[in-house]
């Protein structure tokens, strides 16, 4: 599964990218992700998802993930994202912020 | 204005909670079961809210301050844990935001005479303890919303702490409300890095009035207190020094220019406006050096008026320069040392205030807009008051 992350926005207008390819990474770390993935059930979200309007400050999210011939994009502003969504963008920060390439 | 979504509410069907209650992994189970009976107690804690806002909502020369817990999940507004004139919660980021909507209330009334948020005395709504680990803060354009940093991170991990911490934060986000119901500065480009900037210009005066501190005094630093120690900087932005805030090797080095020549045009952030914003940071930053004393009194009520009365939603760096030395002019006189100063400040990110504005329909704009604004005014009034 490739994974590739972006934020930007938020208070602090700081960006983060990373792209993440699962086999990479430790067993236990890649099935965390892939779990996560299916929890959100991501494949099923639409490709927007956009409060109805742009909320000063707010983060904004853009999500690819590829895997088994399925690529899907979400492009979502964060108090549109749902709650089942939420633990995946906290850890793909959270491996962004570690891997910072910009 | 519309009233708020309940970000859970909307954006999750309800069948697809019950299909998750029914399939679900046992977390996820009981995760969907607790939002479907949310709704019961939600009724219940409704209507304790509907009697605040309403008092909020009323109209009064006074503070009405509103503070709820979301109690770390995304409902907002949460549960309400303080109103006005309820005394102390010993919850540091509930008293903070009270503290903080209270200063901000305070130096836009006790300075440039405005009854809050749409000078109607609008309640001023506060979300503390949003989501767990949410290193941010954000205007919904109703509230305030505020989360706790890092808290859900090892400690050598965390990078913020809570986004109360700061005062001018508080400012900041309350400003956007004021912009959002007078020059209205869309959200993007320059006039969203302008939209930013004013955030962080009367964000970072509510500071300085509280700390009594004049401009030479002042370190002009917007977030100083949300960096955990593990950080190397000072704060998010610096107004003095943009570009200077902060450079540490997981968050980079802070990229805001404080000159045109530096403008950087990127494809996110809604075209950068929380960067390019350290352009007009910088001009108040000098124009209040030059007038000197505290920046809150001439150069602060210069950029007021001109938010106020004189900027369009598509306004530009050149047309805020050219707006607020208008402004200067009518409030100091034509040629004061106020809008000489005012000429000092934008001439120092390469921009000529003085020059005549280049953008045609800038003339019947600064006619028309507080024509429009009073318009508004009237029709606002005639409307049931927001939720
Ligand atoms: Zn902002
Ligand atoms: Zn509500």
């Amino acid at each position: 599964m490739n994974v590739e992350f972006e934020r930007s926005g938020g208070l602090m207008g700081l960006r983060l990218h990373v792209i993440i390819d699962t086999g990479t990474l430790p067993e236990h770390e890649a099935l965390a992700l892939h779990d996560m993935v299916e929890t959100a059930r991501f494949f099923d979200l639409p490709e927007t998802l956009d409060t109805p309007a742009a909320y000063p400050d707010q983060f904004t999210y853009r999500l690819t993930i590829d895997t088994e011939g399925y690529t899907h994009t979400v492009s979502m502003t964060d108090t549109a994202a749902p709650p089942e969504l939420q633990p995946l963008l906290r850890q793909l920060t959270r491996m962004a912020r570690s891997a910072r390439d910009t | 204005m519309p009233s708020h979504i309940h970000p859970l509410y909307c954006i999750i069907p309800p069948h697809m909670l019950m299909e998750i209650a029914e399939r679900g992994t046992p977390e996820q189970r009981d995760r969907a079961r607790e939002n479907l009976n949310v709704s019961n107690a939600f009724r219940a804690q409704r209507m304790k809210q509907a009697l605040a806002a309403a008092r909020a909502a009323m109209p009064s020369d006074g503070k009405q301050r509103v503070i709820y817990d979301a109690k770390t999940g995304t409902n907002l507004p949460g549960h309400l844990v303080r109103i006005e004139g309820d005394g102390p919660t010993h919850d540091l980021a509930v008293d903070e935001a009270y503290d903080g909507s209270g200063a901000t209330y305070d130096l836009y009334h006790d300075i440039y005479g405005r009854n809050s948020i749409d000078d109607e005395g609008l309640g001023l709504i506060s979300t503390v303890h949003y989501d767990l680990g949410y290193d941010n803060a954000f205007w919904d354009g109703s509230q305030m919303v505020y989360g706790d940093g890092d808290e859900d991170l090892p400690e050598p991990e965390r990078l913020f702490n809570r986004f109360t911490a700061a005062i001018d934060i508080i400012g900041h986000e309350l400003t956007h409300g004021v912009t959002e119901h007078e020059a209205q500065l869309v959200y993007a480009n320059q006039s969203g890095a302008l939209n930013e900037s004013m955030s962080d210009v009367f964000g970072v005066l509510v500071k300085q009035r509280a700390l009594n501190q004049t401009a030479a005094a002042a370190d002009w630093i917007i977030g100083a207190g949300l960096f955990s120690p593990y950080v190397n900087g000072q704060g998010i932005r610096s107004m003095k020094a943009p570009g200077t805030a902060y450079d540490d090797p997981i968050l980079g080095k802070d990229p805001q220019p404080d000159h045109m020549n530096d403008y950087k045009e990127v494809p996110y952030d809604n075209g950068g406006v929380h960067i390019n914003s350290g352009i007009p940071n910088y001009a108040f930053y000098v124009t209040a050096c030059e007038i000197g004393g505290f920046a809150w009194e001439k150069a602060g009520r210069i950029w007021y008026v001109t938010l106020r009365d004189k900027l369009h939603p598509q306004s530009t760096f050149q047309n805020a320069a050219n707006l607020t030395y208008q402004a200067a002019g009518e409030l100091y006189g034509s040629g004061s040392l106020e809008q000489q100063a005012v000429v000092t400040g934008w001439a120092a990110v390469g921009i000529n205030a003085a020059a005549p504005s280049v953008e045609p329909g800038d003339g019947c704009a600064a006619l028309l807009n507080p024509l429009l604004n009073a318009v508004n005014r009237l029709f606002r009034q005639s409307q049931p008051p927001a939720q």
